[in-house]
């Protein structure tokens, strides 16, 4: 891949894709700082693989397995940090908070683990079993008794919300 | 809220602006950085490893350099090369961490989680045994001075004791570091990596 087209693929992406990095970083962090700066880190990410990208795969699944493997390997450095930030995490969402019920969507996906957070993700926009399965590393059979089991959480969770 | 309703809701939010420009200008200033930290190594890699080559090439060659009289230039030599030869591992590291993430999510933090084992073993290993190596040329060129008589025992010793002091400092930084923030980030690497495990 040449410099310039490199440059021409990453600034499309960005365009099409964004929406996948702020769905990430907000499902890692509710500290909006914390969401910009994993964002940028995400770009960084993506501008390093790009190279490797081979096209077997769509640019979407393959942007989201850069943005999840780095949100999750990013969310170590930030331990201590997040740890002070739990407690806020906690209180109530703000009045004024522009969606509501995508803040409280986004808040439970936060109480999963870094795996179920990345599954369900993944569901929430349309990939199949498969194409979770080989973001993550996992068999379609594991993913789908996976989802099932998060989705009974989440279910139970946002039951009376 | 009902499941339906959470699919709904997430399927109608609207994204952020994407501002291509700004992102762009990041990642070229990430990259200059880079660039500059690259050459910065390798100038200093090159001057510490040089000096330590003409220290020894001046105690080969030159009769009236013994090791007693340039132990210090050697143990420094050698302290900057060791330090210059662990900036460039420590960033070619950090390098390698992009690599990692076009794997899938199981491979990346089986790569990660070795390099986080490596940093350890580097830290607490490694790192402790260059300095000690460091420490045995002060104390085999102050046994030198001594036998030659160009120094008191007690002063010659209290130089050992000097390089030791700062050298248990510099080794219990690392280690602290090690024990504190590595091992930590690499047991939550186990524990995704035992989630992902899970049938």
């Amino acid at each position: 891949m040449t410099s310039g087209s490199r440059e021409e693929t990453f600034a499309a992406w960005l365009q099409e894709h964004h929406a996948i990095l702020h769905k990430v970083a907000r499902s890692f962090s509710a500290a909006p700082a914390e969401q910009d700066e994993l964002v940028q880190d995400i770009r960084l990410a993506l501008w390093h693989a790009l190279p490797a990208f081979d096209g077997r795969s769509k640019p979407s699944s393959y942007i989201y397995r850069i943005a999840l493997n780095r949100a999750l390997s990013w969310k170590r450095h930030r331990r201590t940090y997040r740890a002070k930030l739990a407690q806020l995490e906690n209180e109530p969402l703000p009045a004024n908070s522009p969606d509501p019920r995508l803040e409280l969507i986004y808040a439970e996906i936060r109480h999963l683990d870094g795996v179920e957070r990345s599954l369900i993700l993944l569901q929430l926009d349309g990939f199949t079993y498969d194409e979770i399965g080989e973001t993550l590393g996992l068999s379609p059979t594991n993913v789908g008794a996976r989802l099932t089991r998060i989705r009974q959480k989440l279910a139970a969770n946002l039951k009376d919300k | 809220m009902s499941l339906e309703e959470m699919e709904s809701t997430w399927g109608s939010q609207s994204a952020p602006v994407s501002d291509t420009a700004a992102a762009q200008a990041w990642i070229d200033k990430s990259r200059r950085a880079v660039r500059t930290t690259a050459l910065f190594l390798l100038v200093t890699t090159l001057i510490a490893v040089g000096n330590l080559g003409l220290q020894l090439h001046r105690l080969a060659v030159d009769p009236d350099r013994k090791f007693a009289n340039s132990y210090s230039e050697i143990a420094l030599a050698a302290l900057g090369a060791g330090f210059a030869i662990f900036g460039v591992v420590s960033f070619r590291l950090g390098q390698r961490k992009y690599r990692a993430l076009m794997h899938d999510t199981r491979r990346c933090l089986e790569l990660i989680l070795q390099e986080k084992r490596t940093e350890i073993t580097a830290l607490t290993a490694w790192v402790p045994a260059t300095l000690l190596g460091c420490l045995g040329l002060v104390a085999l060129g102050k046994l030198q001075i001594i036998g030659s008589g160009l120094e008191t025992p007690a002063n010659a010793w209290s130089g050992v004791i000097f390089a030791a002091v700062f050298f248990l400092i510099i080794s219990t930084v690392l280690i602290h570091r090690a024990i504190a923030f590595v091992k930590p980030e690499a047991r939550e690497l186990e524990t995704t990596l035992r989630s992902l495990a899970l049938d």
